[in-house]
């Protein structure tokens, strides 16, 4: 009698023990973003009785790369985090990410070939998966409906490509007589520190930043220069104002001061929230070819966990991304969903329906490219766009400043 | 037991300054020799940093910017400071006390907070103080992403093309300038007040007995007698102009257009954390270090010799 | 008759000076009023068209700013506090009594009021993070609860108590912890009130260490809270002017309350150096 007690006691005590699993998840989506996870992660506590995630906003991406990294020093991260595609190689490359090699191998319910191909390629580090997407957002042309029509557009046909573009800003940019400064410009294409509104550019024009493997920057082909200079022609024509900041240009964009520019898909909703007008996003005009941006964060679990922690924080990423929140998450921000599936769903197109304006960023994915990663990358961005903007404030000539930045880069890449 | 006590009261502050400020700085300087970007190994390099950073013509131009800030900030905090002190010292005047409140307000304000109100102010499309300069007919300015020196500027109408250093900070190292005056000018103020109602008034009675006029009296009077506020002021806006960070950081976080507000404590905080190159900016952080332990020992040196003590 | 004019022409600089000091807090505190639409339809309106609360609502309801209120305030409070007692301590050991290194400690006090405060950041992260203080008020506290300036402040206060004073309470039979506490402390009240102040307002207004250390929403400063309104689509301007004033507003209140002691102590130390 005693000996049935005591087993039925460790039982117990052992079923007890495989209680609650907390993990801790720090990300960076604030404000409009924000009550959109935090709804997922309650949801996802209440589906799990027997692990609670605790949700924690860290500040911006660049702020979390920083927090991760001394965390990591003294083992007090957190167990999973939502890292910028470009940043993942920071950390993978010291081994401080989970290889999910294993983890998908041993799952049946998940491969690889369910993610959107060019999303999944933003996660992979040296033949790896360090990270699952999960916002991904591609750079969109955001355009001013209401201006269109007042400047006799068709506001269902954006310009397709440069040309159509610098015609379109020309009839939309409004000078009242005697004024020096337009009171509505047709375009808003770079605001200070941006370069990733440039980047696209050279693609478009058939150049490349960086060479294949990496060791080499050649932004300086004449593609490049020639994308440069083109660029630098809008603001130099007067289509484009060359002296915003970001909050300043999107707040001119909002005041209806702007007709068009670019943005991330991840702002569409937000936009639709608060813009007054009538907003249309298109795909970016194409140049000699087509070619976007995608960015993003991915969730990525911390190395080193318990076996129990890591079995929580992978059921919490894979139900993170899974069909029914993926398509969640994209109506509420307009950041993509990332499973083929999701693409094909039914919920999709009700969701087209209700925000037509999402659907425009699902059609730019065929040529969407990832962003360029390296260790450095952060510090070869900015060289990259101090050298637009001497270009762009006509304090250097496009040739020598991509030849100089070719040079800074060239040592960084080593 | 007699001759442990004076220890025993400083070990408290000692404890906490030696554990939470000195360790860290020796820590620091360690670190400046080492190649670090917060991954489990370090890089020894030797004096590589050091060498890096002072031929780094990034590095100068911070030194630069930072040079200017404080040849902007400096004399007008203290000359405006003076000149309300002044105005402000006359007993027989109503609201001393409210007018003194006011202008002190800027000076306990939150960087973060006053930054932010004067981005906003200074916003091209949202500022009042393009309203202001729109409304008498004038073109609105983009303060923060203005990357032209202030005296170049003034000087474009001659068609002259100023040497690159007399080009004078950016526009928008200029708008930092101001809001660094503006924070400084009650706590001068309030210093010189002080001092002003310090000195006797026998003293301009005397003058003006033998027929001096004010600005007579200002001079041989006030401005000697002030000297040793002056001095502290000077030493405390130097130090703390060295150092200024969160106004930048909040009105032009990318380090400005063309680079031009970023100052050395700025450039310092990106090396470390955007680019992680923590040995590289521990020796950024020594060399300047020593630029400000050196400014204060010539300030003591020579400009003490002229402070008149009574 | 020139002296009304004198008086007139003061009064008119002053008042224009005041006012130059106070429009960018009379801004913020209009613009926090209105909602965000109206503001980027009419920027520049002195007094709101739409008289709203919504955005005060808001910034209390969408982070928790009230707990963030409390935390800045325990911490700046403590911090205040602690430095107090160190400096009390360490500035009359300086001032008043003889021992071996006196002089050297000192300087190497003073040296490190020089100091960046990016030059030490991540060491002295390092070291809170070692012993468990992180997302703590501990951890917030303690690395500040002495700093070199306090005890420079109240030394050269302390230099100016006549030793008359100190000898007589030594003939009364008090040691050294009674004569701090009877006769130094009181007598340098406006000392003690401005170190109280600046200490105070550093201390809320401190915004790059809890950066560093607190990654606990609940455990986040006023100053941490402010950023939080920085999102990534364009500023909420109403929002994050009601916020700052919320908490600036704490501050004002200090300040107010302790100015004429405060005043009275910066401007001791202004003129003896």
């Amino acid at each position: 009698m005693k000996r049935m007690t005591t087993v039925l006691l460790l039982l117990i005590l052992a079923v007890a023990g495989l209680g609650s699993v907390t993990l801790t998840f720090w990300h960076s989506m604030s404000d409009y973003q924000k009550p959109i996870i935090d709804k997922l992660v309650a949801d996802f506590n209440k589906a799990h009785k027997d692990i609670t995630v605790r949700a924690m906003f860290q500040g911006s991406y660049d702020d979390t790369v920083t927090k991760l990294k001394t965390a990591l020093l003294t083992g007090k991260g957190p167990d999973v985090a939502q890292v910028n595609i470009e940043h993942i190689q920071i950390f993978s490359k010291d081994g401080s990410l989970q290889n999910l090699t294993d983890l998908i191998g041993g799952d049946s319910s998940l491969s690889p070939e369910d993610f959107v191909d060019s999303f999944w390629q933003t996660i992979i580090r040296d033949g790896n998966p360090y990270a699952l997407p999960f916002n991904i957002s591609a750079l969109m042309l955001y355009y001013n409906k209401d201006h269109f029509k007042a400047a006799g557009l068709d506001p269902e046909r954006p310009p397709r490509n440069w040309e159509e573009l610098e015609e379109y800003a020309r009839k939309l940019t409004v000078r009242k007589p005697g004024d020096s400064r337009p009171s509505q410009y047709g375009l808003l294409w770079g605001v200070d520190a941006m370069f990733y509104q440039f980047e696209p550019l050279v693609w478009q024009n058939c150049g490349e930043i960086f060479n294949e493997q990496m060791t080499e920057c050649i932004i300086n082909s004449s593609e490049g220069i020639e994308a440069l200079e083109t660029w630098r022609r809008w603001f130099s024509e007067g289509l484009s104002p060359a002296d915003l900041t970001i909050d300043e240009g999107i707040q001119s964009f909002t005041m209806g001061r702007i007709s068009m520019g670019p943005m991330t898909s991840g702002g569409i909703r937000y936009a639709l929230e608060n813009i007054p007008w009538s907003l249309g996003v298109a795909p970016l005009p194409e140049g000699k070819q087509k070619a976007t941006t995608l960015g993003g964060g991915s969730l990525a679990i911390m190395a080193g966990l318990s076996e129990e922690k890591l079995q929580a924080a992978w059921t919490f990423i894979k139900w993170m991304v899974s069909e029914k929140n993926t398509l969640f998450w994209y109506e509420g921000t307009g950041y993509m969903p990332v499973l083929k599936s999701a693409m094909s769903s039914l919920e999709i197109q009700l969701i087209w329906q209700r925000f037509p304006q999402l659907k425009a960023p699902i059609d730019s994915i065929e040529f969407a490219r990832a962003r360029p990663v390296h260790t450095n990358i952060i510090e070869i961005r900015n060289i990259l766009y101090n050298a637009v903007e001497q270009v762009r404030k006509g304090v250097s000539e496009p040739k020598p400043a991509f030849d100089d930045a070719v040079t800074k880069v060239d040592e960084l890449l080593e | 037991m007699k001759r442990v006590i004076p220890y025993i009261f400083i070990a408290p502050a000692g404890a906490i300054i030696g554990f939470f400020l000195l360790y860290p700085l020796i820590y620091s300087f360690a670190i400046s020799f080492f190649e670090w970007d917060l991954s489990p190994t370090m890089t020894f390099v030797g004096l590589g940093n050091y060498a890096q950073i002072l031929s780094s013509s990034e590095f100068w131009d911070s030194m630069l910017y930072t040079a200017y800030y404080i040849l902007g900030v400096l004399p007008f905090s203290l000359l405006i400071g003076f000149l309300f002190a002044n105005l402000l010292n006359d007993s027989t005047m109503k609201g001393i006390g409210f007018f003194r409140m006011i202008y002190f307000l800027p000076v306990v304000t939150s960087p973060i907070a006053a930054g932010m109100g004067f981005s906003f102010l200074f916003s091209t499309e949202l500022g009042y103080i393009n309203h202001i300069i729109g409304s008498f007919g004038g073109e609105y300015v983009n303060w923060l992403t203005n990357p032209d020196g202030i005296f170049q500027i003034l000087f474009n109408w001659t068609g002259i093309q100023l040497p690159r250093i007399l080009q004078g900070p950016s526009v928008a190292l200029f708008v930092i300038i101001l809001m660094g005056i503006w924070q400084n000018i009650g706590y001068a103020m309030v210093v010189y007040l002080a001092g002003l109602q310090n000195i006797p008034a026998t003293y301009y009675e005397a003058a003006a007995l033998s027929g001096a006029n004010k600005f007579q009296m200002l001079r041989k009077i006030t401005v000697p007698l002030l000297s040793p506020t002056t001095f502290f002021l000077l030493i405390m806006f130097s130090i703390s102009s060295f150092q200024v960070f969160g106004p930048i950081m909040v009105m032009t976080p990318d380090g400005g257009p063309l680079n031009t507000t970023s100052v050395v404590v700025f450039r310092l905080y990106r090396e470390a954390f955007s680019y992680y190159r923590f040995g590289y900016a521990a020796a950024m952080a020594f060399v300047l270090f020593l630029f400000v332990v050196s400014l204060t020992a010539f300030q003591v040196k020579t400009i003490e010799r002229t402070v008149h003590y009574d | 008759m020139t002296k009304r004019i004198g008086r007139v022409f003061r009064y008119a600089i002053l008042i224009a000076g005041a006012v130059v000091m106070i429009f960018p807090f009379f801004w913020s505190f209009m613009t926090s009023f209105k909602d965000l639409r109206e503001i980027l339809r009419d920027p520049f309106s002195l007094i709101p068209r739409e008289f709203t609360l919504k955005n005060y609502v808001n910034v209390f309801t969408k982070v928790p700013f009230a707990r963030y209120l409390l935390n800045s305030t325990i911490v700046a409070l403590a911090t205040t506090f602690l430095q107090l007692v160190t400096a009390s301590l360490a500035a009359f050991a300086f001032a008043r009594m003889r021992f071996r290194g006196r002089e050297v400690i000192f300087y190497i006090f003073l040296v490190t009021m020089m100091i960046p405060q990016q030059v030490v950041m991540i060491p002295q992260y390092l070291v809170v993070m070692r012993l468990n203080m992180d997302n703590s008020y501990f951890g917030l506290i303690m690395p500040h609860a002495a700093t070199a300036i306090s005890i420079f402040f109240l030394r050269q206060f302390f230099l100016t108590i006549p030793r008359d004073l100190e000898d007589a309470a030594t003939i009364d039979g008090c040691g050294p912890l009674r004569t701090l506490f009877n006769v130094f402390l009181p007598l340098t009240k406006p000392a003690i009130a401005t170190i109280a102040v600046f200490s105070f307002m550093w201390s809320w207004n401190n915004y790059f260490w809890p950066l560093l250390i607190i990654s606990e929403p609940e455990m986040r400063t006023v100053q941490l809270g402010l950023a939080m309104f920085k999102s990534e689509g364009g500023i909420q301007w109403g929002e994050f002017m009601a916020a700052t004033v919320v908490a600036t507003l704490p501050i004002m209140i200090a300040y107010f309350i302790a100015q004429k002691q405060f005043v009275k102590g910066i401007t001791l130390t202004g003129l003896k150096g």
